[in-house]
């Protein structure tokens, strides 16, 4: 074992393996860019090769990490401005497990399927590789300075990809994209700063450790510092999610993005509102939490029902799906604001379930604009006789999506729906009338492209070419797998979602409510996940 | 090394430009009208003389216990001027961005042969001079007279290019309002004098109602030389007319020698008794906001890069004067480790922008910028990375002098102020965001390949000068300790 089983223990290991993640991306970023203009298919090899090499570095974190530690592993710590408290400090958890290996895996995939970006490869693939740099660095953050700086440094390479490589009116959408989200994070560094002043003030040290300041935050600050700091950083996250009403940037956002954009967009870059929610919101304030949950509980429910209904209406394929993903993680902004155990695993799993499902979904868009150079559903028809291999994936990119049981859409909104139902019953009642509008939408979207008589252009559309099934195949069968047996990725999810939980519970500032929270789950807590399991698999 | 009550080890600064003053002086009146040697010697002097008087600094930090802000045992002349860490950490500021300013000029000088090299250098040494006597200024009569030693030399350097109605318009408007804000400046200290009967910067030993005019007055007279709302009429005008060095030179320096000004006036205590402290408090959190706000929305509708930057300056002073609001020992250094980092951005944006609008001054319009990706791509490299940084990206030192300074805000929980001056910065951002776009926006989408433009050719003298900036705001940004280390300890 190349951990330290001890969580602890900050000492550096003989493998930094987390900063090699995040730094393997922006040495190849380097590379990419020096390169001369002329070999620019160079570029796209070198670039699949280093984020390859992350992903390889993500499977021997994912098999070597040990399931019986709730806390972190593989933490690394140097101090950087001393006087500040602020360090470079790393570590990951059940929590983030997944996060990083699912954006260990969407990246090589992006980087296959841009094969229609003629000009300006290197600069494509470098501020792809930037952007890996980037997220990773904010999923193994456990400073609160070097997590701020992730997620600002996200918004470079994304603004750039959408506003260099995308479509139509992709440079107001860019800036748009970019002060919208720029804005949320002033919320985060108002509420930080304020956060950390106040522990200055109260111990007399400064510092911007994670760990240090929830202990902090959830004993030692007043309630309305609580409510206000929780409110400031929700914000914060709330544009990033996105949910309802700050989600304006992200139809037109994932609209004219390159593909490998929303893909690298609705996959990972959305998880990083959601994984702010968890690691901060909710862990550092767990009173306010408390108080405030039915805004986040509301929203997300809004959230759900809206975005179906928009997306139902849409005439363009692709901002159908962008309004599917607020869909989509308004279940999982569900499962977060149950604060319960299963829903805090549903969540995680969902947000993993999502980035492969909704993936697939739009690397097919991709495809079927590169070959007629327009989203519109009008425009297509028929597209079962003309290229029934891609309509074939199509169809089970949208069971997947809608929650068919089987994949592991249903599976995680399974788990949010459990986990929220016990204390917010009607909240739960509504959302699930949003599994069966994503049925709607969805399906009546592939009636109308792909069912009925081709027209004259989808006639020609040539079928799916082998480089483009190796992309989708294999996060449909990550989907297909994760939804019969998700069991390894709950194993690992459930330890750190039960420490979070006891925390909550334990600072929250409330005795006897009708929230279950995790001392009631412990009694069936070895089976509980088995069992559910069980149902799903066993139809 | 003393004589009576003058160290000169500690006014070497001073000593080294008044002499290097009189040697280029005596040098243009008794050489032929030669223009090359002008222009050789002038940028050798001020760059070999900027270099020995950074290097005493650095070693007078390292090897003397200087003093502390506040603390003024090691000052001379009286109590007139005093030699601690502010002055040392300023002048080797002012030194690097003197260096940065004469490279540039090496190039624009050459270009331009009926530009007066030898009084530019004159009046750019005479300025320094200045500089150093402001930083170093411990009573009020110090400060006035090193205000005008440096103000007057800038007057003419911004009305130096005869060729062109704007310098000149810009010389005069500076010298008017210039001199007017001086009088006012003046004025605050004779009353400030009147009621503590010193002209030292120490608490009056009586509050009056007089006081709180006297505090007014002088803050007015500082807060014109840092172009904060409502003082900031001069500016844009400046900003644009004068000769690309030398805004390269006013816009870092100019403020960066205010700013210690007031950082050494509130330190003193001079307005620190309770009327007088809370009118200074309440002037400063109105400019504060007006600044941020105006600042930032009003260079969103700019067409000129030069007046557009001098709008966004102004933002960026609201932000300084945001940490400079309380007075403790923290905030006074998140106000020095701010104009550091900014000195070195802002000559770098403008020594991009120099190259970009030419030595006849002929294109500086935002739209000049657009499509420099492809003309240059190091150049247009260097601007985004110098843009970012005014925008307060992370990792640059731009994010740096912006963390400090909300951080101390929000410790001493202003926390209203703070919020709108953090809104005024998403605004801010809008700007430099589009300039960015602009920068890029033909080496992107399909319409990429068509186009062909002239490359630009860059001097070496200008790539080092960029080079310079460029590097520090990286270093800084990832490594904070570099300046921090030094400014948090003043």
């Amino acid at each position: 074992m190349i951990f330290a089983a001890n969580s602890s223990v900050a000492d550096n290991l003989a493998f930094p393996i987390l900063s090699a993640m995040i730094l393997i991306p922006l040495v190849g970023s380097i590379i990419v860019a020096a390169l001369p203009k002329s070999q620019s298919w160079v570029a796209r090899a070198l670039g699949l090769v280093t984020t390859s090499a992350v992903f390889g570095l993500a499977l021997w974190l994912m098999f070597s990490f040990d399931r019986n530690v709730a806390g972190y592993q593989a933490i690394e710590k140097h101090t950087w401005i001393k006087d500040l408290g602020i360090s470079y400090s790393l570590g990951i958890d059940g929590i983030s497990l997944f996060l990083v290996v699912l954006t260990a895996f969407l990246f090589p995939i992006a980087i296959l399927i841009s094969e229609s970006v003629k000009n300006n490869q290197r600069s494509f693939v470098a501020w792809l590789l930037v952007l890996q740099s980037a997220v990773l660095l904010v999923f193994v953050a456990r400073d609160l300075f070097l997590f701020f700086i992730g997620f600002e440094l996200v918004l470079i390479p994304m603004y750039f990809l959408i506003a260099g490589f995308g479509h139509g009116n992709a440079k107001k959408v860019a800036v748009k994209f970019f002060l919208f989200t720029m804005g949320g994070s002033i919320f985060f560094l108002a509420s930080m700063l304020a956060l950390t002043a106040m522990h200055a003030k109260d111990t007399g040290t400064w510092t911007f450790a994670i760990d240090t300041l929830m202990t902090y935050a959830s004993k030692d600050i007043s309630t309305a510092a609580s409510m206000w700091l929780f409110a400031g950083f929700a914000i914060a996250f709330a544009v990033k999610v996105p949910l309802f009403p700050l989600h304006t940037w992200l139809p037109d956002a994932h609209t004219e993005a390159p593909t490998a954009g929303s893909i690298i967009l609705a996959g990972v870059l959305l998880k990083l509102g959601t994984y702010g929610f968890i690691r901060i919101a909710i862990a550092f304030f767990p009173y306010a939490a408390h108080r405030l949950i039915w805004v986040l509980l509301a929203v997300s429910v809004i959230g759900i029902i809206y975005g179906s209904i928009v997306a139902t209406v849409q005439p363009d394929l692709k901002r159908l799906i962008a309004y599917s993903s607020i869909a989509h993680l308004g279940f999982v902004v569900l499962g977060i604001a149950s604060l319960t155990q299963q829903g805090l695993s549903g969540a995680v799993f969902t947000m993993v379930s999502h980035g492969l499902t909704t993936g697939v979904l739009f690397a097919i868009v991709g495809m079927l604009y590169d070959r007629r150079h327009t989203r519109e559903i009008s425009a297509f028809s028929g597209l079962m006789k003309s290229v029934p291999v891609l309509s074939g994936v199509f169809l089970i990119a949208v069971f997947a999506s809608i929650g068919l049981p089987g994949f592991s859409g249903f599976v995680g909104e399974f788990l949010t729906m459990l986990g929220a139902f016990n204390s917010h019953r009607w909240y739960v009642g509504v959302a699930a009338t949003g599994v069966i509008f994503a049925a709607l939408y969805l399906l009546w979207a592939f009636q109308r492209v792909f069912t009925g008589e081709p027209n004259a252009e989808s006639e020609k559309m040539k079928d799916i070419t082998p480089r483009e099934l190796m992309c989708v195949v294999p996060m449909l069968l990550l989907s297909f797998y994760l939804g019969v047996a998700p069991q390894f990725m709950l194993d690992r999810i459930n330890p750190s979602v039960e420490k979070l939980t006891e925390h909550i519970s334990t600072y929250s500032g409330q005795k006897t409510t009708d929230t279950v929270d995790s001392t009631s789950n412990e009694v069936e807590k070895p089976h509980s996940d088995e069992g559910s399991h069980g149902e799903e698999g066993g139809h | 090394m003393e004589i009576g009550d003058i160290s000169f080890y500690g006014l070497f600064p001073l000593i080294a430009f008044t002499f290097l003053v009189c040697v280029m002086v005596m040098y243009k009146s008794l050489s032929r009208t030669d223009f090359t040697s002008h222009r050789f010697f002038g940028a050798f002097s001020t760059i070999s003389i900027s270099g020995v008087v950074l290097v005493s600094q650095v070693i007078r930090w390292r090897q003397f216990d200087i003093k502390k802000l506040g603390e003024n045992d090691l000052t001379t002349l009286n109590g007139l001027v005093s030699t601690d860490r502010t002055s040392a950490i300023s002048i080797i500021v002012i030194c690097a961005i003197a260096i940065v300013a004469s490279l540039v000029a090496i190039s624009y000088l050459k270009e331009r042969e009926d530009f007066p090299a030898a009084e530019f250098y004159i009046l750019l040494q005479c300025a320094i001079v200045g500089m150093f006597a402001m930083v170093m200024a411990n009573d009020f009569i110090a400060m006035f007279v090193a205000l005008e030693v440096l103000s007057i030399p800038l007057y003419v350097l911004t009305a130096l290019d005869r060729r062109r109605v704007r310098s000149l318009e810009g010389g005069f408007k500076y010298f008017i309002m210039g001199a007017a804000s001086s009088a006012v400046f003046l004025y605050g200290i004779a009353l400030q004098y009147g009621i503590s009967g010193t002209t030292a910067l120490v608490p009056p030993t009586e509050t009056t109602s007089i006081g709180v005019i006297a505090t007014v007055f002088i803050l007015a007279g500082l807060l014109f030389k840092v172009a904060a709302v409502p003082f900031h009429f001069w500016s844009p005008d400046v900003y644009q007319g004068a000769p690309t060095p030398v805004t390269v030179f006013m816009s870092a320096i100019t403020k960066l020698v205010a700013f210690v000004a007031l950082v050494r006036i509130i330190s003193g205590g001079a307005i620190d008794s309770s009327e007088s402290g809370a009118a200074a408090r309440i002037v400063l959190t109105i400019t504060c906001i007006a600044s941020a706000l105006f600042g930032s929305i009003v260079a969103l509708r700019q067409s000129n890069i030069k007046r557009a930057l001098a709008y966004s300056s102004i933002s960026h002073t609201a932000y300084i004067l945001l940490a400079l609001k309380d007075g403790s020992t923290q905030s006074l250094q998140a106000v020095i480790t701010y104009v550091v980092i900014y000195a070195f951005v802002i000559a770098g944006t403008f020594t991009v922008v120099s190259v970009l609008s030419g030595s006849n001054e002929q294109n500086d319009s935002i739209a000049g910028v657009s499509g420099l990706a492809k003309r240059n791509p190091w150049l247009a490299g260097s601007l985004t990375v110098l843009l970012f940084a005014q925008a307060g990206i992370p990792l640059t030192s731009g994010f740096i002098a912006k963390f400090d300074v909300f951080r101390v805000a929000f410790e001493e929980e202003f926390y209203v102020t703070g919020i709108i001056v953090l809104i005024a910065t998403v605004i801010a951002a809008a700007f430099y965001l589009r300039m960015v776009l602009a920068i890029y926006s033909e080496s992107f989408g399909e319409d990429s390949a068509d186009e062909t433009k002239e490359p630009l050719v860059v001097s070496n003298s200008t790539t080092i000068a960029i080079g310079i900036c460029v590097v520090v705001t990286v270093l800084v940004g990832v490594f904070p300790a570099l300046v921090t280390g030094f400014t948090h300890v003043l």
